[in-house]
C-alpha cells in the first residue's frame, strides 16, 4: 500500500548555549492512508519534538540535522520551504492538547472553522458560512446552526476540541496528527472524540499519527504502536503482536503502571525516576538507570535491534525473545 | 467613560466649533481693554495685550488637542510595528532591537524635545511628529511582550501549519488579540501627550506666540498673575485639567470594560 507519511532516521538536535545536543534521534516509521500510529512514552520522551518536526513547528534553536520527512513522496528536507509549506498545509492537519488554548479567543467559532480553507482559497461570506456549518457538522457539535457567530468562551472543552478538528479536517487532508487530543477531557468525552475520529478516519481514509501517554487508548484506537523513550525508538510494532508479546522493559513498565479498577488493591505502581536529559545521553541503553532487568552489556554498548518488521526491540535483555 | 467622553466632546465643540458662535479674533490688539476681569463683555476676561481669552482659549484647544491626538496615532502606529516586527522576528533581531527600545526610553522626553526644537522650527505639524516620534517605545514594548505570550498559542501554531503567513498572522490573530490593549494606550497617550505639550508650551517650546495654545496662555498668565488677573492662569488651568481627566477617565473605562471581557 502507498504510504501517506514516511520518516528516516529523523535525528532534532537543539542549540543552547553555543552547545548542541540531540533530542530525537534514529526515528523511522511509516505511516499508511486509514492506518492509526500511536506514538507512545513518557513526558519529555520526544514524542511532541516528533510531531513538530513533521509539522515544521520546532521550537527556536531546534533543527533537523538528519534524515528524511517523506509525504506524499516528497522528502520534505529537499522541496524548497515555501513548497513544503504549502504542500504540508494542505495534507496534514493538526489538534493539539489544550483545546482551551486551541481556538483564537476573539474570533466567532464559524470564522475560525473555516480558517485553514480560506488561507487556501478566497471564499465569500455565505459560502464559508454553509462551509463552516457542514464541518462542525461532520464533528457532530449539536444545534450547529444556532452556534456558528457563538465565542469559543460559550463552548466546552470537548466541543472546542471538536471545533479544532474541524478545522484541522477542512482542507480534507491525508494525516491528522494529533498530539494528546484527549488529555485535557473526562473519560466520556475522550472516548466520543476518539470513537467521531475513527470514524472519519474510515470515510476519508485518513492516516492518523496519535500521540499519547496513555497505552490503553492504544489498545483500542490504534494499528500500530511506536514506543520512545529518551528521543529514541526503544519497540515498536503493530498492536496484536506488541500487546501480545511485549519485549522491552520500559514498554512493560508503561503497561504496569495503568491503575486497574479490578483485581485486590495496591499501591500505583509506578517507573522510578525520570528520563535522562539529552545532555546525559550516552552510548549505551538509556534506560538502563531505571530498568529493572538491566545487566552488564547496558550501559556500555547500543541495544541490538531484536524482532522482525511487525514487531521490533532494542534491548539487551528483553521481557521475551523475539523471532528475527 | 461617559462622562469623561461627555467632557471630552465639549472640550472638542468648545475649540472646533466655538469660534462659530464667539467671532473675535484672538489676535485682535486692544489697547484699551488690557487686563479686563471676566465680564459680561468679555466673558473670561482679556490678556496684556486687550485679546478676549474666551477666543484665545478656543483658538489654543485647536492645537492643544490636535496635537495630542494626532501625535497619539502616530505613537501608537509606531509601537505597534515596531513591537510586532520585534515579537516576530528571530530571537537575536528581537533582542537587538529590544536594546535600541532601552537606548531610547533612556533618553527623557523633554531634553530631546528641547533639542529638536533648537534645530528645527515649532509649528503644530513638526510638534505633531516629533511628539508621535518621542512617546512609541512603551507601547512597543507592550506589544512585543504581547505578542510573544500569544505567538505559541495552539491556534497559531495551527495556523501556521496551516501554510499561513506572518503577515496573516499579525493581522487575523494577533492584532485582534491586543485590540484593547492598545486603545487603552493610545487613550492614555492622548493625556500624556495633552500635558507634554502643555509643558513644553509653558517653557516656550511648544506653539509659538501669537499663536495660542493652552499651554502657553498658562505659561503667559502665569508671568502676569502677579498682577492680580487670575483669570489668565484659571481658564487655561481648567481646561488642561478637564482634558487630562476626560481621556483618563476614557482610558480607565475601556480598560475595565475591556478587561472584564
Amino acid at each position: 500500500m502507498r504510504t501517506v507519511l514516511s520518516i528516516e532516521n529523523l535525528k532534532v538536535v537543539g542549540y543552547k548555549g553555543g552547545r548542541s545536543c540531540p533530542i530525537i534521534e534514529g526515528i523511522t516509521f511509516n505511516l499508511e492512508p486509514g492506518r492509526t500510529l500511536a506514538v507512545v512514552g513518557e513526558s519529555g520522551c520526544g514524542k511532541s519534538i516528533t510531531a513538530a518536526a513533521i509539522l515544521g513547528l520546532l521550537p527556536w534553536g531546534f533543527t533537523v540535522s538528519d534524515g528524511r520527512i517523506v509525504l506524499d513522496g516528497q522528502n520534505a528536507l529537499s522541496l524548497p520551504p515555501r513548497e513544503w509549506r504549502q504542500l504540508r498545509g494542505k495534507r496534514i492537519g493538526a489538534v493539539f492538547q489544550n483545546p482551551l488554548a486551541a481556538l483564537n479567543p476573539s474570533l466567532p467559532i464559524w470564522k475560525q472553522v473555516i480558517e485553514s480553507a480560506q488561507l487556501e482559497e478566497a471564499l465569500t461570506r455565505k459560502t464559508a458560512r454553509s462551509r463552516a456549518l457542514q464541518l462542525l457538522e461532520r464533528v457532530e457539535v449539536p444545534h450547529v446552526a444556532s452556534r456558528l457567530d457563538d465565542y469559543p468562551h460559550q463552548f466546552s472543552g470537548g466541543m472546542r476540541q471538536r471545533v479544532a478538528i474541524a478545522l484541522a479536517l477542512a482542507r480534507n487532508p491525508a494525516l491528522l496528527i494529533a498530539d494528546e487530543p484527549t488529555t485535557a477531557l473526562d473519560l466520556i468525552t475522550q472516548a466520543q472524540i476518539l470513537n467521531m475520529l475513527k470514524r472519519l478516519q474510515e470515510e476519508q481514509n485518513l492516516a492518523i499519527l496519535f500521540i499519547t501517554h496513555d497505552l490503553s487508548l492504544v489498545a483500542e484506537y490504534a494499528d500500530e504502536v511506536f514506543v520512545m523513550y529518551a528521543g529514541q525508538e526503544v519497540e515498536r510494532g503493530s498492536v496484536s503482536d506488541l500487546f501480545a508479546s511485549v519485549a522491552h522493559p520500559y514498554t512493560h513498565a508503561l503497561l504496569r503502571s495503568i491503575p486497574r479498577l479490578t483485581g485486590s488493591r495496591y499501591r500505583l505502581i509506578d517507573i522510578e525516576g525520570v528520563p535522562p536529559s539529552p545532555h546525559s545521553y550516552t552510548r549505551g541503553c538509556r534506560f538502563a538507570s531505571r530498568c529493572p532487568r538491566v545487566i552488564a552489556a547496558c550501559s556500555a554498548t547500543p541495544p541490538p535491534r531484536l524482532g522482525n518488521d511487525s514487531h521490533e526491540a532494542f534491548c539487551h535483555h528483553p521481557h521475551r525473545v523475539l523471532a528475527p | 467613560m461617559a462622562s469623561g467622553a461627555a467632557i471630552f466632546v465639549i472640550l472638542l465643540l468648545f475649540s472646533w466649533a466655538g469660534p462659530f458662535l464667539h467671532t473675535a479674533s484672538p489676535y485682535a490688539i486692544h489697547p484699551h481693554l488690557l487686563f479686563q476681569e471676566p465680564s459680561w463683555q468679555h466673558l473670561l476676561g482679556t490678556d496684556d495685550l486687550g485679546r478676549g481669552m474666551l477666543a484665545r482659549m478656543m483658538y489654543g484647544g485647536r492645537p492643544s488637542l490636535g496635537v495630542a491626538m494626532i501625535g497619539s496615532v502616530i505613537a501608537t502606529l509606531l509601537g505597534l510595528c515596531y513591537g510586532m516586527v520585534a515579537g516576530l522576528s528571530p530571537s537575536l533581531v528581537d533582542k537587538s532591537l529590544m536594546r535600541i527600545l532601552d537606548a531610547i526610553l533612556a533618553l527623557p522626553t523633554l531634553v530631546l524635545m528641547i533639542f529638536f526644537a533648537a534645530i528645527i522650527p515649532l509649528d503644530p505639524i513638526s510638534l505633531i511628529l516629533l511628539l508621535g516620534l518621542v512617546s512609541w517605545p512603551g507601547l512597543a514594548r507592550i506589544v512585543r511582550n504581547e505578542v510573544l505570550a500569544y505567538k505559541g498559542r495552539d491556534y497559531i501554531l495551527a495556523a501556521k501549519q496551516y501554510g499561513a503567513s506572518t503577515w496573516y498572522l499579525a493581522r487575523t490573530h494577533l492584532l485582534r488579540s491586543m485590540f484593547p490593549i492598545v486603545i487603552v494606550n493610545a487613550t492614555f497617550t492622548v493625556a500624556d501627550l495633552i500635558l507634554t505639550l502643555a509643558g513644553l508650551s509653558f517653557l516656550g517650546l511648544g506653539i509659538q506666540p501669537p499663536q495660542p495654545s493652552w499651554g502657553g496662555l498658562l505659561g503667559n498668565g502665569s508671568n502676569l498673575a502677579i498682577t492680580g488677573s487670575w483669570w489668565l492662569i484659571l481658564f487655561p488651568g481648567i481646561a488642561i485639567f478637564l482634558a487630562i481627566m476626560s481621556m483618563n477617565m476614557i482610558g480607565q473605562g475601556l480598560l475595565n470594560r475591556l478587561e472584564g471581557r
